[in-house]
């Protein structure tokens, strides 16, 4: 496809060539080592632009397609996962990458987490999830914890917060990792595993707020005097989803790492199925004549 | 039926009144048994005896005072004939056209669509995806759109307005989107299962912001197959949405018509990943937009953004007041170029000025009717029939002024000011006083009689 004149990176690509825009994060904000570790693992995995696109709905942690040198959309407010849907299923060739927030992921566009999941769509979802909504600055988020003051709950949030894990295991998702974005050397390690994983893959990393929610997760930051606990996955089952719900149970900041995996067939896989033995009962036929054949029965 | 030995429970009316029917338009009586035979005779002697007995005490029912048809026996033509429906042929159009993905949510009377590609696109190695709402089913559509194919999404009214954010982003983000809305009776849940055609000013302007997009309407069945193709051609040509407004009376009523040339209208589905050249701009302003989807190479590297947020050239985020109005010139400049390329309507019967009876989507049989009755009682009638609702084909402006009188003749209500949703879209656009409405909502279709009515009421 590409000929002397193309730039295209032969091998392994730098990280120059995969920045584009600055982020227009605030400083110290968790999301940049976010997108650090996203650097690392496509590096590492050897993809090159051609292979994959990011995708991504409205909040800050959204604005990730700007700031990533490759194929890049950048959609409405909680629809990047049915967007994504379709680039998935109709582009088998491309890996896919969701990244968004906790509003845009658990509240706005709750419904279609749970059936993507459910369907099990061959794709990769990024929940950068810092407890509160800070594009609009500093309302309460479905994962803000009770009691914490925000502009739209001046007394503190009443609101039980979903428990994502609790609810990524109830839908169906079939990789379920959860990290930090305090410690990068685990989110690459989640990261890598997520894409390698064939079906619907979603991470939660905990990500700072440092501009309305400061200090949100130093519970499981070591050197702010919180513990980061790791999953053990010599005792834990990953293929165990009681197991896994006893994990999402723990008092938070709980552990971190895989909770869950299944390797059940995506809908991409199921898709491609029914593509094949229907294509193969009909043999070779044209698909002018397969449409004379459904006039035919109109005669 | 019982008088005849059966049962009200047992088959029997049906077959009573195709006996009835058979008598009173003299049909072909053997033939007719001979199917009874060939549909009920597997279903045992019991059912079949008492199919037969009802259909000869319909049959021989006293039918005096009803009149009786003779049909002259019909002549097979050159081409074959096909008896369907509107939504089928609309879904077969959307595969010629070369759509081979799409995503849909269950509702009245689109859903047959959504079945149809369901079963039938695997076999062309497409995927139509069932949706959990129908917010995700045009954005499922609008994903496999920027992945390079042409899709479709669809719905009837209610949903509809479900995916007025997503149809105002793929107007901004500049991308091909094929979106059908079967008309039904409303507002809201309204009259599921009648006709109507007020979602017409919804098709055109339903979104936020300025979001333009191309609107047409099939005038019967067999026009549903061709809106299809030109659709799509459309879709791509201008890269924004296409809304194809049919209706529940075009979706479920039967005709006959040629069977389409598949070698003449057939569209081959294609994914380009070509080289776009040094020079690739996702948006330029000068120029029309033709997305590089993802997997496409990319000259010095530069990738491409696509997006909702107002952009520059290359896709970036750009709050610049000369720039908005530059893109927003961009957005509707390229449906202006459109219009001048649209032919006008066919003018039924002569064109010498009187009265122009206007319509669109299902009514095109009754308004032509319409226009011969006033023919016949010695108005000097025309009628025209508009399949691109918006952008108008530029010298329709032109053709209405020939005109004392332009009735328009629509199933919507006459609003505030007196006109219907098509109306006041012409009124708004030529500022031509001749224009006056012809509208109802009854959630049926028009009567020959209504629009004649409307006509004499009007002039008396």
């Amino acid at each position: 496809m590409s000929d002397n004149k193309t730039a295209q990176p032969a091998e392994k690509l730098t990280k120059k060539q995969l920045k584009a825009d600055h982020p227009t994060w605030c400083p110290a904000c968790g999301d940049f080592a976010v997108l650090a570790s996203f650097f690392n693992v496509i590096q590492k995995l050897e993809l090159t632009q051609t292979d994959f696109v990011c995708v991504a709905g409205i909040g800050c942690s959204s604005r990730i397609p700007y700031f990533v040198n490759s194929h890049g959309i950048h959609f409405i407010h909680g629809r990047a996962v049915p967007l994504a849907t379709g680039i998935s299923l109709s582009r088998p060739d491309q890996h896919v990458f969701v990244f968004g927030g906790d509003g845009d992921g658990f509240s706005i566009g709750g419904n279609h987490l749970n059936h993507a999941a459910r369907k099990n769509i061959n794709l990769t979802y990024i929940i950068m999830d810092n407890f509160v909504y800070g594009l609009t600055k500093n309302q309460t988020s479905p994962t803000t914890p009770i009691g914490r003051r925000s502009k739209t709950d001046p007394n503190g949030s009443v609101d039980r917060p979903i428990n994502p894990m609790m609810q990524l295991l109830g839908s169906g998702a079939t990789f379920i990792g959860r990290s930090h974005a305090t410690h990068v050397k685990h989110m690459n390690e989640i990261f890598e595993r997520a894409i390698n994983h064939n079906g619907f893959s979603v991470v939660e990393v905990l990500s700072e707020c440092t501009m309305f929610y400061p200090g949100a997760f130093d519970a499981a930051i070591p050197r702010k005097g919180g513990e980061f606990n790791l999953i053990d996955e010599e005792v834990h089952d990953t293929a165990c989803i009681n197991d896994a719900f006893e994990l999402a149970q723990l008092e938070f900041p709980g552990k971190f790492g895989v909770f869950y995996q299944d390797d059940r067939p995506s809908k991409n896989d199921l898709e491609q199925k029914w593509i094949d033995e229907v294509q193969g009962n009909l043999g070779d036929i044209s698909q002018q004549d397969l449409m004379r054949k459904s006039f035919a029965t109109m005669h | 039926m019982e008088a005849i030995g059966g049962t009200a429970k047992d088959r029997g009316k049906n077959i009573f009144v195709l006996g009835l029917l058979c008598s009173m338009f003299r049909l072909d009586k053997k033939k007719l048994v001979g199917i009874i035979e060939a549909q009920f005779g597997k279903k045992g002697e019991d059912i079949l005896r008492n199919c037969l007995n009802a259909f000869d005490a319909g049959f021989a029912f006293q039918t005096t005072d009803l009149r009786q048809f003779q049909f002259a026996p019909g002549e097979a033509g050159h081409s074959k004939r096909l008896s369907t429906d509107g939504n089928t042929m609309l879904g077969l159009g959307l595969i010629a056209a070369g759509v081979r993905y799409g995503a849909g949510y269950p509702i009245t009377p689109w859903s047959s669509i959504m079945e149809l590609l369901r079963r039938e696109l695997p076999k062309y190695g497409g995927v139509f995806m069932q949706a959990e709402d129908e917010l995700a089913a045009v954005a499922i559509a609008l994903g496999a759109a920027y992945a390079g194919h042409l899709a479709v999404t669809g719905s009837s009214g209610p949903g509809l307005s479900l995916k007025s954010e997503t149809l105002g982003y793929a107007s901004m983000a500049e991308l091909p989107l094929l979106v059908i809305n079967v008309q039904r009776g409303g507002p809201s849940t309204g009259l599921p299962t009648s006709v109507e055609q007020s979602d017409l000013l919804q098709a055109i302007y339903g979104s936020h912001g300025d979001s333009p997009r191309i609107v047409l309407a099939p005038k019967n069945v067999e026009d549903c197959f061709y809106i299809a193709l030109e659709a799509a051609q459309l879709a791509r040509r201008c890269s924004c949405p296409v809304i194809i407004l049919s209706d529940q009376a075009l979706a479920t009523r039967i005709e006959a018509f040629p069977e389409p040339n598949l070698e003449e209208h057939w569209i081959e589905p294609e994914l380009d990943l070509s080289d776009r050249g040094e020079e690739f701009k996702p948006y330029p302003i000068e120029g029309q937009t033709r997305h590089a989807p993802p997997g496409t190479p990319m000259h010095e590297g530069t990738f491409p953004k696509v997006t909702g947020l107002e952009h520059n050239e290359m896709g970036h985020p750009s709050g610049n007041p000369e720039n908005h109005q530059m893109m927003n010139d961009k957005r509707r400049n390229k449906l202006v170029k459109l219009a001048a390329d649209l032919p006008l309507p066919d003018v039924y019967r002569e064109e010498d000025g009187e009265i122009l009876l206007l319509g669109w989507g299902s009514s095109y049989g009754p308004v032509r009717e319409a226009c011969d009755r006033l023919r016949d009682k010695g108005l000097c009638a025309s009628a025209t029939h508009l399949r691109h609702l918006h952008p108008l084909p530029q010298q329709m402006g032109e053709l209405m002024k020939k005109y004392e009188h332009v009735f328009v003749v629509e199933l919507s209500d006459s609003g505030l000011y007196g006109n219907g949703q098509l109306a006041t879209i012409l009124r708004a656009a030529y500022c031509n006083p001749a224009i006056q409405s012809i509208c109802k909502t009854d959630g049926l279709a028009f009567r020959v009689r209504e629009i004649v009515e409307g006509v004499d009421q009007f002039l008396a």
